[in-house]
Order: structure tokens, then sequence, then C-alpha cells
């Protein structure tokens, strides 16, 4: 066991070395999601391994309270089909939470086997050799990846490693407020010009004071906003990852958009901690007709609206895109051979298309198998939740959002303007020129 | 004092905006018992109730449903008992040998001990895990325990009421050849009783609140203490947390439900023994 | 034998046995009180002084701690910190804070020491309702508040809306957010100060006040000349306890408000968490963490020299 342990850890420090030695060379999510899962030349498959001694792994996850009964279906499901797997599942908090206990499991090398890990954290860990790269096993198990939406496995893949799957996976949408909309006779924009005309219509203000928003965008995550900034022709790093472009015209439309909206009354900007609260609540009782949430909340919507809820692709400009979010599951390096080879079987069996619309219902996110969404069960499943085919109908649109080591910590720059816009409606553009600065302060601190 | 002339009319003033400010400051406890016992859409009022309309009890059972609260309850208990008895005894031998032991270098390792009063758990953390880890303490009792042991403020307390102690009656102990250990639980212990019961519940006050610790120390949901399932239950209902805000109320109060039943016994002994027990 | 003076009774004990035998059993005797200190020492040792010693190695290096390895880089760290304004920012953060807290616990713990000193079960049991928070978990008493502060349906709201005022959202505005927390934290200390200042004020003896009464002082000179600086040892001792603990602050801003919004409670300890944790920034966290215990040390030191000169120790 010992030996075993010591070999892991020698691997693990060797990985980590070439790992370091490669770091640097990003792929750019951006707007085409080359996140690339091309094969590498040197990995060699997985050895078959016909081991059935039992063995017990843990599985770290933030699955909320609402996606439990779904889980424990799932091990359920898993446990009938390989019985000498246990799976210990651990409630680790929040996806931050979550992050922090698993870099203090690493420095302790005393690790779980399996993972979560929020979709735009994957780069930090994978380059830092926290996780392992499954492309062996995929080898050896021809494991389909073209079954997936492209932009789904590839956002958890980097740098050529394939370092986890998509687990639980959702996409920023706009919900509206159809009864409301009927009644007003109009549609939820379909491209950034029709916006104009239908905040007009809906934006309802009593002695200039805004009673009922046309709609609403939170700036308290840029996975909302960095859609925006990209459907205006705009991107958030230079093409060769190398500098802000936050700063530049192009990617200054949009917020330069949200500042003349927010300024004239139409549009409302949550930010803050608890503010997703907020606008969920503004939007229920009626003061908000349409907001840009995840479509995990589609569900929520659905059962605290009294009133038919709509959803809607966000509009369009240059290009027309959305970006992924939620949760993979990923292998921990660290982990045993043993340990590896039942964690493998845990991370196919979660993500295989057999259970995958079971799953997706029973936790509200999106599917992410091509064969399961055409499958029978697909087609019912969109017949029960309509609210999805918008979701559906722009399956390619969906896209990675920026993979970068750096981009966890230098995004909260230009997260500041946007919260500057939201709570002391701070003109965008005099403050961004600075966040840029920060930002290339940031990767030059990363080179 | 200066008080001892007031009127009549003066003390009714007073006792109604003692009464005013008492029920200021336990307001928010209020607020967090009503609010445990409403439901959902009375949660979301425009005009909040300040009495629920009816007793939503099944917010109770929900909490309950969700947190494992007998197996956390235990936890804390036995993490909470743990911490006094070591910190206890580990702060009577110090706070002997600070107040009443000569050796050398002691005024030194003393401000040693009452520099630890400056340093907050989240700052040595780290090298702590990774070493509870080689020890494979982590997620055990040991961990949320041993890395606590010596409480700097616990021998501070000690310390001072020792000091305080009459010299003659030890000596007189001790030439009649009374052992340091006799000394200590036979003599400064009972001597300086008040003191040790204020220490004694300051310890299971911030062991039973403690959430940081055990946070990070356990891994299992079979560790977790009461404090985590709280902020668990919270985060577990993420993103809908106005929504559930009726049953984390639940939650809470049973949480402080036996650490007001502890004080509300021991209230006279507390204060009295809190008022004794600084420095001079 | 610097002690000998001191052990006079035990020499007397002793007188008959020789020299060395009497220094080697002094040596024993010392041995054995230290051994008594040892179990604290070795405790805190390992688990406060290592960790520490650990963290000013780390902080001459670039350790992301998911890394086997890491670069000796200096005092990159050091310069760095020193050199950005958010360190001044968090520095100045944490500092309002603690001159908000530390006041108001103090003058509203003393106020009510004033109040609530009177000795009757009615009284008493008032006292300890006040002193109830201090009981609860920072968690609990978090949420509530995030409950209380909540910008629609938040009781605060109500009430200010009854003063014919505009809602607050108060934790996500850079103006109300950190009073918010102050406010929390107050709510759970002035119960504490107030019982020690009460304790002090009952060790007063009341024949200073009757013999200054007679010389024709009124109340508030009474107050002033007497009372204040009779409480001194005790105010100095909560100043210091407060304000290490309000340096300290971590635990509401973590449940509440995660350092925003615009970083306005991004405060040392919060930040030195989220640095290590959150950036992946080990290195520079335990720089900063150094950086942190020297202030906190020197101030506090500072607190006590000044004091020692003004406060009044009887006997």
């Amino acid at each position: 066991m010992n030996k075993k342990k010591l070999a892991t850890t020698m691997m693990a420090g060797a990985l980590a070395v070439v790992v370091t030695a490669c770091g640097g060379q990003a792929t750019n999510g951006g707007a085409n999601g080359t996140g690339g899962n091309s094969e590498p030349v040197d990995v060699e498959p997985a050895k078959v391994v016909e081991d059935t001694s039992p063995v017990t792994i843990q599985y770290w996850h933030s699955h909320a309270e609402a996606q439990m009964e779904g889980l424990n279906y799932m091990l359920e499901e898993f446990s009938k089909k390989y019985p000498h797997i246990t799976v210990e599942a651990v409630f680790q908090g929040g996806y931050d939470d979550l992050h922090k206990k698993l870099q203090a499991a690493v420095a302790a090398k005393d690790v779980p086997a399996v993972t979560n890990v929020e979709v735009s954290s994957l780069p930090t860990f994978g380059e830092s050799g926290v996780f392992a790269d499954l492309t062996p096993w995929i080898l050896r198990d021809q494991t389909p990846l073209d079954d997936f939406s492209e932009g789904m496995i590839n956002s958890y893949a980097f740098n050529g490693k394939q370092y986890g799957f998509p687990l639980i996976v959702s996409t920023s949408v706009f919900v509206y407020n159809k009864t409301l909309l009927d009644e007003l006779n109009v549609q939820p924009p379909q491209t950034w010009s029709e916006i104009d005309a239908f905040n007009e219509a809906v934006t309802l203000k009593e002695n200039g004071q805004t009673t009922r928003y046309a709609f609403s965008v939170p700036g308290w995550d840029a996975w909302y906003f960095d859609p925006w900034m990209i459907n205006g022709g705009g991107q958030i790093l230079t093409d060769d990852q190398s500098a802000s472009a936050v700063e530049t015209p192009e990617s200054m439309r949009y917020i330069e958009n949200f500042y003349k909206w927010k300024t004239d009354g139409h549009m409302h900007i949550g930010y803050g901690k608890g503010a997703s609260n907020t606008m969920r609540q503004m939007f229920l009782d009626g003061e908000i007709a349409m907001v840009q949430h995840t479509s995990a909340n589609i569900k929520m919507y659905r059962e605290n609206a009294d009133f038919e809820i709509g959803v809607s692709f966000i509009p369009g400009d240059v290009t027309r895109i959305s970006n992924i979010g939620g949760a993979g599951i990923a292998m921990m390096e660290g982990a045993s051979e043993l340990e590896k080879e039942a964690a493998w079987k845990f991370i196919e069996f979660m993500t295989s298309a057999e259970h995958n619309i079971k799953w997706a219902e029973a936790v509200g996110y999106l599917p992410t198998r091509k064969s399961a969404i055409e499958s029978e069960e697909g087609k019912q499943y969109f017949e029960r939740w309509p609210q999805y085919r918008a979701v559906l109908e722009h399956f390619d649109d969906v896209t990675p959002r920026l993979q970068h080591i750096a981009y966890p910590e230098f995004r909260s720059h230009y997260i500041e303007v946007m919260g500057e816009l939201a709570l002391n409606n701070v003109d965008p553009a005099t403050l961004m020129p600075q966040a840029a600065e920060k930002i290339n302060e940031v990767l030059a601190d990363y080179e | 004092m200066a008080g001892q002339r007031n009127s009549k009319a003066v003390g009714v003033i007073r006792l109604v905006l003692a009464a005013a400010v008492t029920l200021l400051i336990l307001f928010p406890v209020y607020w967090m018992v009503v609010s445990s016992l409403k439901t959902q859409s009375e949660m979301r009022l425009a005009v909040p109730t300040l009495w629920p309309e009816g007793f939503a009890w099944e917010n109770y059972a929900e909490a309950f449903r969700v947190i494992p609260y007998a197996r956390y309850f235990g936890n804390t208990l036995i993490m909470s008992v743990g911490l006094i008895i070591l910190q206890l005894n580990v702060a009577l031998w110090a706070a002997y040998a600070f107040a009443k032991g000569r050796f050398w270098g002691k005024e030194l390792l003393f401000l040693l001990i009452l520099a630890a009063l400056i340093v907050p758990d989240q700052v040595t953390f780290i090298p702590i895990y990774v070493m509870m880890s080689n020890l494979s303490w982590l997620d055990t009792f040991w961990a949320l325990i041993v890395p606590n042991g010596a409480s700097a403020f616990g021998i501070f307390l000690l310390r001072q009421a020792f000091k305080s102690l009459n010299n003659d009656v030890l000596e007189a102990a001790r030439v009649d050849g009374a052992g340091r250990f006799a000394l200590i639980y036979k003599m400064l212990l009972p001597m300086a009783l008040p003191t040790v019961v204020t220490l004694v519940v300051l310890i299971f006050i911030s062991s039973w609140n403690s959430y940081f610790w055990p946070l990070i120390m356990t891994n299992s949901s079979d560790m977790r203490v009461l404090t985590i399932g709280i902020a668990f239950l919270r985060d577990s209902i993420a993103g809908d947390e106005a929504m559930y805000f009726h049953i984390i109320m639940a939650a809470s109060v049973m949480a402080i439900l036996p650490i007001i039943i502890v004080y509300s016994l021991m209230q006279k002994h507390i204060v009295a023994a809190m008022a004794n027990s600084t420095f001079k | 034998m610097r002690m000998s003076n001191k052990t006079n009774t035990k020499q007397a004990a002793s007188v008959r046995t020789p020299a060395s035998v009497r220094n080697w059993r002094t040596a024993l005797e010392k041995w054995k009180d230290f051994l008594f200190a040892f179990p604290a020492l070795a405790l805190l040792a390992v688990f406060l002084y290592y960790p520490l010693g650990n963290s000013f190695y780390i902080s001459f290096t670039n350790w992301n701690m998911t890394r086997p390895d890491k670069k000796f880089v200096g005092i990159d760290n050091y310069t760095y910190l020193l050199g950005h304004e958010d360190f001044y920012q968090s520095l100045k953060i944490t500092f309002t804070y603690t001159i908000m807290d530390v006041v108001l616990t103090l003058v509203i713990g003393l106020l009510l020491a004033l109040m609530f000193n009177v000795s009757s079960r009615l009284y008493a049991f008032m006292r300890g309702i006040i002193f109830m928070p201090y009981y609860i978990s920072m968690v609990i008493a978090a949420m509530v508040f995030i409950w209380i502060y909540n910008g629609k349906y938040g009781l605060l709201n109500r009430v200010v809306s009854l003063f014919g005022l505009d809602p607050v959202e108060w934790l996500i505005n850079s103006q109300t957010v950190l009073p918010a927390l102050v406010v929390v934290s107050v709510w759970k200390g002035v119960g504490f100060a107030m019982i020690l200042f009460i304790a002090g004020l009952r060790s007063i003896p009341s024949d200073y006040y009757e013999a200054a009464a007679i010389d024709g002082a009124n109340r508030w000179m009474l107050f002033r000349y007497i009372t204040l600086p009779l409480l001194s040892p005790m105010t100095l001792f909560l100043v210091i306890t407060t304000f290490i603990s309000s340096m300290q602050v971590f635990q509401s801003i973590d449940i509440m408000t995660n350092g925003g919004p615009l970083q306005s409670t991004n405060a040392i300890v919060y930040w030195i968490y989220t640095m290590a944790f959150s950036q992946f920034r080990t290195g520079r966290a335990s720089a900063l963490i150094m950086i942190f215990f020297v202030i906190i040390l020197l101030l506090t030191a500072l607190q006590w020299l000044i004091s020692r000169k003004k406060v009044h120790y009887e006997g």
C-alpha cells in the first residue's frame, strides 16, 4: 500500500513538472471554443482491469438539496452495476468551498477519488496537476466523445488533455413573463437592434421612476455578460491571450449599451451577494419582465411564478452565443490506481447516454449527449419541458467560457466595472481602461 | 453609588429605558424564532408580520430532514467536552507554572503564550491540516480538539486568578509535602473556582459555536457539527436562500437551543464569575 | 542565584543540607515547575509557532499549494503587497471596521453598565438577556441579520420606510455594508463589555464618591474623575481584546458579504484566505500573514505601553 502511495506521489510530481513545462500556452475558449480534445500522440490506453475486489471511493460534490434525489438514484443504479465499488458522496458546500477543500486535500496528499469542478476553474486545477488526464481510459474504453455536445466536452479539456466530463451543464437564458408579454403583444428580442423597441413597449414608469424594468442582466458574475461582450464583437483577451482586450471599442459595445439602457431606466443590473435572490423576487413580483438567469433555474421559475413563463436564447448582434456553466466531474491525480479505476467507472456512468435524460430532468440541468436528446426518451423530455427547447435550438451556440489559468483571478477587475455601473451608475468608459491595466498586471504575474 | 439618591420617578424612567434596550437587543433572537414559524408566503409579505399567522412547525420537520440533528448535536457535544477537558487541564498546569512556579525565562515564555491571542485560525490552518493528514487525524475528533488544546486566554485568565491567591497557604502545603498536582487540584482550583467555572463556560461557548475549524478539518458528513449543518443547509439550497429562510431560521433555533438552556441554568454563576475574572 | 532572596522560607526549611545538594534541588524544582508549563508551550509551538514559521518560509516562495514545486522568489511577495493599493485599501477597511467596533462596543457597553448596575432580580434577568447574543454563533447571528437586512422583505427597510425613507440594500451598498457588519459585532459584544464594566463599577469603593460629594463634586465630575479613571484597567482589557478580535474579522464577512460589494469589506484576514484559496497564491498570502502579524503585534504593544501611563491600578 505504501509503495503504491509513493509511486502515485512520484507520478503526480513528474506529471506536474511536465504540465508546468507546457504551461502558459492556454487555449482560447472565447467565441469559437477551440479548447481542443485532440489526442496527444504519446498517451497510451489504460490497461484493462478485471479486478473486482471491493473498493470505496469518495465523491466530493456541490449538489444542492434539490439535486440529491437524482444523485441518490444514480448512486443506487451504479451500485447495481458495479457491486464491488462503494461510492461515498460527500457534500462539501458550494463550488467555492469545494474548491478550497480540494486544494487543502491536495496539499495534504489526502484526496477523494472523484470530485465536481466548476467549469471555469478547470484550467487552473488541470494545469496544476490536480486532476488526472482521462485520455488513457477514454482510449481504452473507446468512449464516444463525439456523442457529447462539442462545446460541453471541450469545456472540460485543456491543453489537449481531457480533465473531466460535463456533468451538470447550464447556460444562461432569458426567462420572461409570457403572460405579460402576450398582453403587451411583444416578443422577447432576438437581436440587439430589437431591444430598444422592446424596452419602449415593456418598461413602466411613474413620475420618472421605473416601476417595471424591461429586463435584467446579472452583473455579479462575468458568466452572464461575457457572452454579451463576445456577441457585440469583442473579446476578453487579445488573440494570443497575452493582454487584456476588455477596453477595446468592440468589447465596450455591450457595456456602453447597458449604461444607456440602465440610465434610461429600462434595464436592471443585479450586483453583490444576494442579488440573485433580489432579481428573482422582482421578476416573480412582476417588477422585471425578463431576466437573464441560469437555465438550471427554469424549473424553479416555472414552479414559483403565478404567471406563465417563457424562455428565450439571449439576443445576438455580431454573433449569438451563450456560455457553458455548471460543473463537471473529474478524477483526482492523487488517488491510488485502484481508486482511479473505480473513479473512471463512476465518471463514465454518471455521464453516460443511458441515464442522461433522467439525470438532466432530476437535477434541472441540460442533457449533454446527442444520442440521448435524439432518443424517444429525449423527445418526451422536451415535451414535458418545452422551456428547454430555446436552448436545444441553439445547442451549437452554447460555447465554452474563456479558458485561461488566470481567468478566475483577473475577471474580478472587469466585474467591478459592471458593479460600479450597477450600484453607482458610473460610466464604464471611465473605469474600463484601469481595469484593463489591472488585468494585464495579473497576466504578467502569471508569466 | 450615585444612583442611590434617585427618586422613584427616575427609577421608573430608568426601568422603562432599560426594558426598551433589553427588548431591542433581544429582538433579533425573537425575530429568528418568529421567522422559523412562518410559511414561505408569509415570509414574503410586503409588511412583515410581528407574530406568525399560524405556527408552521413543518419548518422544523424539514430542517430535521435535511440536517441529521442528533448526529451533529452529538459531534458538537463531544468536541466541546473534549476541548473543555483538554484546554482546562493544560491551562491549569500552565497557569500554576506561570503564577506560582519558578523557572528560567518565565516572563518571556509567558509573552509567547500571550502572543497566541493575536493569531487567527485562518492564518495557521494549512500546515496544521497537512500535519493532521500525516497523522491520519483528519476527519476525527483529534483534529478538532488537539490543535486547540492550549488556550492563551484561558492560561491568562487562570494565571491572574492564581496570582491573587495567597502564597503562604501554598508554601505551607508544600512544606507538608504536597505534590504539585495536589496543589493545583486540591488547593488552587477550589480557591479559584469562580474563574474556573467562567473558563469552562467560555470554552463551551466558543467550541459550540466554532465553524471554521470543523469546516476545514472534517471531510465526511458523519463528522459535521451543528454550525456547519446550518451553513450547508444554506449552501445546499443555494440561490433559493430567500425562499427557504424560514427553514434556515428553524435550524438556527435548534442549534442555539442547547446553549441557551445551559446558559439559563447557570446564568447566575456565569455572570458572577465573569465579573470576577478579568485582570488587574 | 537570583532567586535565593525570594525563597527564604524554603531555605529555612533546608538550612542543614549542603549547598551543592541545595542547588541541585532548586534546579530540579525549577524543572518540575517548567514541566507544568510544557504542555501548553509544546501545543503552541506545534500548532502556532511552527505554522507561523512555515508561513514565514513560504512567504519567500511562489508556492501554490496544489503543486509540489515551489520557487524561491526573495522578497517579491512583500514588495508586491507593500507597493499595491489593494493592500492599503484592505488595511483601511480593517481599521475602519476595528475603530467603529471598538468604540461602539465600549461606549455602549459602558452606558449599559451604568444603566443596568442595579441590584435586583429584574435587572439581573435583563442583564442576562443583553449578554445572550455573546453566546450565539456568528454563523447564526449572520443568518438572522442577512434576513433583517434583506432589501425587499427585511425588517430594517420596513422600519426605515416608516420614517418615509427609501429602502436600502444594506449589504450591497458600499456605504452601508461596513456599518451593517459592525452592528452585528456590537450586538454580539456589548453584553460582555457591560458585564465587565459592571464588575469594574462595583469594585470602586463607595467612600470615594462620598468623600468627593462632600467636597461638592457634581455627578459629571464624579463620573469623570472617579468612575472613569478607576474603570481604566477594565477599559484597557476590553480595548485590547475587542481590538484583536475586530482586526481578525472574518466569519461575518465570509457569510454575509464575501468581501464585497466592490471589495468594500475585503478585510485583511478575509483577503488572506481568498488569496490563498481562490487565487492559488499561497506564497503571497503567507507574506500578508507576516505583515498582518507584525502590524497587530506592534499596535497591541503600543496600546499597552500608552495605557501603562494612564491606567490606574488599585493597590
